[in-house]
């Protein structure tokens, strides 16, 4: 039983950061931007974190410097979009020069090794007085610090965002921003505040990594949980409701890959977990045909169309034809005329 | 539009330079030192960037140190992933430095250029996994597993809970050397102690990984950690020291990573060995062929055995005490291993021994 419990606390420390990074992919998502710079914001939270956390010898201003730094290269990629950039293309771009910048600066500034450890302690865990005695509750709530819960208000939080007005705006904007800048939404201030705040949040989610759990930054410290974050924002079909299980699928299925090895399930098996289960969820995903149109539409969004173009000439045809020349796209109005017949 | 496009394109191009700048001024500044046409030259290839507090850096420091005691020049290449090391061990070769050191590359390249030009030297401080060399290669194999049964045998005298365990990078020979040899170690200090794996998939780099694996030792009861896991072995640092826990560092002198918490190092001297390669080949020593080197060669080896005193120092008195009581037994353990009254099980080259199978491992 208690092997169990200190299962599920260290899957929920595991979850941490891979919540964050699909929030962030998720509010992208809803604002109609395919959001694969997700990883480069980890990274660059990560770094930013712990150099500012060290730098004031304050945990809390590092966490805020690097939901900044992710906020940064969110506006960045806003900018990019204005001026008609292939998001796609940026993103990977950013994601490769963020992790050489930071092992960069780790060479020429940081003493050049490929460990930063400052002298600073990680965020305290979060002590409940009474709760922390009790048989289960105690060692389930053990070790979490304040950015872990902070992850589960985010969910709510953006989950009554959704439902107030100006989220109603930003998912209009996503799934139509022809129509919503008809009807006077302003689009691209929009996107513009979406990317802005899932750049902090994942941000946040990097700073939990080196500020709030390790007290040290490493090369490469993201260790993919942007990617497995938005894999797990696909798997909740960018719902806030799903959010928090989809995240839970990884990170409880790493922290399962590592205590499953206590009680002598062979290793070789246990390895295969955390792949395994990034094979399922998008097996799951790709059977969706629903979830299929939406990442379809959101390429196609983020890469093809160009908003300001289109509306300074608006084409002869409805939107949705006229973008779609691919094959993948072709396959909407089939679908459509089936539908009709019936 | 287009004057926003040509403002992003001019952007990308003085990005582009000062990346090329910031290269080609290294690059130069290297160069000049290998102008003294008397002096030997040696070239260092290593397949990532220097600073991961492992073997780079370790081959980094050998070279240094051949500069100090040797008086030779030469400069570091560094060759970021396997598709650019071909290319880069041909353009060093027409540098016609007097030895190429090239440790962990893919051997398939560098076997390939060696063949092509046999008049120029090749040395492998460590780790090509091959059956033959061609003449004008030599390649040192590290054994660690004596040295890890050392650090094992400190582990077990140390330990209270009688419970240790190893983070290891992931389940292969290689690692695999270093963990039935320390297993051996700790069952000879203390015959009922238990010893626990666990394997990280291959993250080498993710310490948030390595310190949840460490956790999950240190929850089971488990109170020292052998962490060979390259930066994940950071993560197994910080676990320790947020329990309250003790562990065991690899590769390179990590006592001081965690002060008072890694006790010891069991250390791979890469640096030695490749001060050894550019040594035997300034001099006209260099015979090709496998070295297979390990304890009584002093490359690999404990780092107290290098005066460090930082668990002694800094550690919490009631084991830091035992120290040097240990380090004279371990001193003895050393001299019998070298004498071959002891064996050690080597997962690596000798899994079938009967030392192996007296250790559980199944050749």
């Amino acid at each position: 039983m208690n092997a169990f419990v200190d299962f599920l606390n260290s899957g929920i420390r595991l979850t941490t950061p891979i919540l964050f990074a699909a929030i962030a992919s998720m509010i992208s998502a809803r604002a109609g931007v395919l959001n694969l710079a997700i990883e480069s914001k980890v990274l660059a939270g990560a770094f930013v974190g712990i150099l500012v956390a060290a730098g004031a010898q304050n945990t809390t201003v590092g966490v805020v410097a690097a939901a900044g730094a992710g906020a940064v290269i969110g506006l960045l990629l806003a900018f990019a979009d204005r001026l008609g950039v292939d998001l796609v293309v940026l993103a990977i771009g950013l994601n490769i020069l963020v992790l050489q910048l930071t092992v960069y600066l780790m060479r020429s500034y940081l003493g050049g090794v490929g460990t930063f450890s400052p002298d600073l302690d990680p965020i305290p865990p979060i002590v409940f007085p009474g709760l922390s005695e009790l048989p289960v509750v105690g060692p389930l709530l053990a070790r979490l610090n304040w950015i872990v819960y902070l992850g589960f208000v985010l969910v709510v939080l953006v989950a009554l965002f959704f439902r107030t007005r100006s989220g109603r705006h930003l998912i209009a904007v996503g799934e139509a921003p022809i129509a919503a800048a008809s009807a006077g939404l302003p689009v691209a201030r929009t996107r513009l505040w979406a990317l802005v705040a899932a750049g902090a949040i994942a941000g946040i989610g990097g700073a939990y990594l080196s500020v709030g759990d390790l007290g040290l930054f490493t090369r490469n410290m993201s260790g993919d949980r942007g990617w497995i974050g938005i894999t797990a924002a696909l798997l909740a079909l960018n719902r806030p409701a799903f959010i928090l299980p989809a995240a839970g699928v990884f990170g409880f299925a790493s922290a399962a890959s590592i205590r499953l090895q206590q009680i002598d399930v062979p290793a070789n098996l246990t390895q295969f977990i955390p792949q395994g289960a990034a094979f399922v969820a998008l097996v799951l995903v790709g059977i969706r045909s629903t979830s299929r149109d939406d990442l379809t539409r959101l390429w196609r969004n983020s890469s093809r169309l160009r908003l300001r173009k289109r509306l300074r000439n608006p084409p002869p045809d409805p939107a949705r034809a006229s973008s779609a020349p691919s094959g993948a796209g072709s396959q909407t109005p089939d679908e459509h005329d089936r539908t009709t017949h019936h | 539009m287009s004057r926003s496009r040509k403002v992003l394109v001019a952007a990308a191009a003085a990005a582009c330079l000062a990346l090329v700048a910031g290269c080609s001024s290294t690059g130069s500044a290297s160069s000049t030192s290998a102008t003294d046409a008397d002096a030997f030259t040696y070239a260092l290839i290593t397949p990532g960037a220097a600073g991961d507090g492992g073997f780079i850096d370790s081959a980094i420091a050998g070279t240094e140190l051949a500069e100090s005691e040797l008086g030779v020049t030469g400069r570091v290449v560094e060759a970021e992933s396997v598709s650019q090391q071909e290319g880069v061990i041909r353009s060093t070769v027409a540098t016609h430095p007097g030895i190429i050191v090239a440790p962990g590359l893919d051997p398939d390249s560098l076997l390939a250029v060696a063949n092509e030009n046999p008049d120029q030297l090749f040395g492998v401080p460590s780790d090509i996994f091959v059956d033959e060399l061609p003449e004008n290669v030599q390649a040192f194999a590290i054994n660690v597993h004596e040295s890890s049964y050392l650090g094992g045998y400190v582990a077990g005298s140390l330990s209270e809970t009688k419970k240790v365990g190893a983070v290891l990078g992931i389940d292969n020979p290689g690692l695999n050397q270093f963990f039935y040899g320390y297993k051996q170690g700790v069952l000879a200090a203390c015959p009922d102690c238990t010893v626990t794996p666990s394997y990280l998939n291959g993250e080498f780099s993710d310490p948030s990984v390595g310190q949840e694996a460490a956790l999950a030792l240190y929850q089971d009861g488990n109170d020292i950690v052998f962490a060979v896991a390259g930066l994940s072995g950071q993560g197994v640092f910080t676990a320790a020291t947020q329990e309250g826990k003790y562990a065991i560092g690899v590769d390179s002198d990590q006592d001081s990573d965690a002060p008072g918490t890694v006790i010891v190092s069991v250390m791979k001297r890469v640096d030695q060995t490749t001060y050894n390669l550019i040594e035997a080949a300034k001099n006209g020593e260099f015979e090709s062929g496998f070295v297979s080197a390990g304890l009584a060669d002093g490359v690999s080896g404990l780092s107290w055995d290098d005066g460090s005193t930082v668990f002694a120092d800094e550690g919490p008195e009631a084991l830091a005490s035992k120290v040097p009581a240990l380090k004279t037994e371990v001193d003895d353990l050393k001299q019998q291993i070298i004498d071959g009254s002891i064996e050690v099980c080597d997962a690596l080259n000798d899994p079938s021994s009967d030392a192996c199978a007296a250790v559980g491992l199944e050749g």
